[in-house]
């Protein structure tokens, strides 16, 4: 039973990494340290995956987000969020599960082995609230209000936090290109500690970027509790062993709340569940 | 750790209350049954937020930022 949950895992991360090559498959991006610059990038990408990585053919929604809330003549993405409201609404979390390339970055990280694996950081509970601040400030105020003469707003999530854009577009790009290895400074080296941080937390904690920091994380689990598909608890077949919720690497409790906020839809639970009552 | 099938099933006994939803619909007994019409809903507003955003010109925004090399977000600029 455990090689079949092992198996089952296994699934699901060959999904994550499909999506990922397939949404970054601008090869010729890596080999002359370019980016794709055609129409596909139009279009946004369910997960966080930086639009200045060699490879992506989409855009990153969050920082999309960020471009049109900081330009000189629009204050609100519908489009973006449009997007956001469509794919949450019709099923939560699951592109954090499944199509988000850095969280699986995270997993990959967390299945190193390390003598003190750390299940819940202290203060956990108010830690997950940090997300929706972020979101909230970096995401959409500062944008929409710091703005330079021509009332033109940064993208300061990407600038000052995402270690997405630092791993997928900062290193290779400066990797390949000699004109920028000469303009890296302080921004570039505080990117890279915080990337470094993320790395490192990532091997003791599952997901902890996920869970505390990543604001597109942040819009999706607000729709966890109503989106077309989503799990139910068979309370008649449950036999409360509390397979479920060891199972969970979110700390959910699928019993108390199959579709709480944090379930990232993995389907861990379901496969962990002996009486099958999780659908 | 496991109890009778039969304990706590709503309608179980003929004459009691929730027994035709039982009678009705069996295999949902016990199961939260919900309406799948909110997410519906909001997938709908989605989709016409996105038409709205495109219509009004957001989409060239998206694309100019993505296929410009963002300094901000490589840690340079």
């Amino acid at each position: 039973m455990d090689k079949k949950k092992h198996i089952n895992g296994w699934k699901r991360h060959g999904m994550q990494a499909l999506w990922a090559l397939l949404t970054n498959s601008y090869l010729i991006g890596f080999a002359q340290g370019k980016i794709y610059r055609g129409k596909l990038k139009n279009l946004c990408v369910p997960g966080l995956n930086c639009y200045s990585c060699p490879g992506a053919l989409g855009s990153c929604p969050i920082g999309a987000m960020q471009a049109v809330i900081g330009s000189w003549n629009f204050k609100f993405a519908f489009y973006v969020a449009g997007f956001l409201v469509f794919l949450g609404a019709l099923m939560g979390r699951f592109a954090c599960g499944w199509l988000c390339p850095f969280g699986l970055i995270q997993e990959l990280l967390h299945k190193i082995p390390f003598p003190r694996k750390v299940r819940a950081v202290p203060g956990d509970k108010l830690l997950r609230k940090l997300k929706y601040l972020i979101l909230l400030v970096f995401v959409i105020l500062l944008p929409m209000f710091l703005v330079d003469v021509i009332g033109q707003g940064a993208p300061y999530f990407c600038k000052l936090l995402c270690p997405a854009g630092t791993l997928e577009g900062g290193i290779p790009l400066v990797l390949l290109n000699r004109s920028m290895r000469g303009a890296i400074g302080w921004l570039y080296a505080w990117k890279n500690l915080l990337l470094a941080a993320t790395v490192i937390l990532s091997i003791l904690v599952y997901r902890p970027f996920c869970k505390y920091i990543c604001p597109l994380g942040a819009v999706y689990s607000v729709f966890n509790p109503i989106s077309v598909f989503r799990y139910r608890v068979d309370k008649e077949a449950c036999i409360s062993c509390g397979a479920c919720a060891k199972a969970c690497q979110m700390q959910v409790d699928p019993v108390q709340n199959a579709n709480h906020p944090e379930c990232i839809r993995c389907g861990e639970c379901k496969k962990a569940c002996p009486v099958k009552a999780i659908h | 750790m496991s109890r009778p099938k039969s304990a706590g099933r709503r309608g179980s006994v003929p004459g009691q209350g929730s027994n035709v939803q039982a009678a009705i619909r069996p295999k949902d007994a016990g199961r939260q049954v919900s309406r799948p019409w909110p997410g519906i809903g909001l997938a709908a507003l989605g989709a016409l937020f996105m038409a709205f955003g495109i219509y009004r010109g957001e989409m060239p925004i998206v694309l100019q930022k993505a296929i410009n090399i963002c300094m901000e977000c490589i840690g340079i600029g």
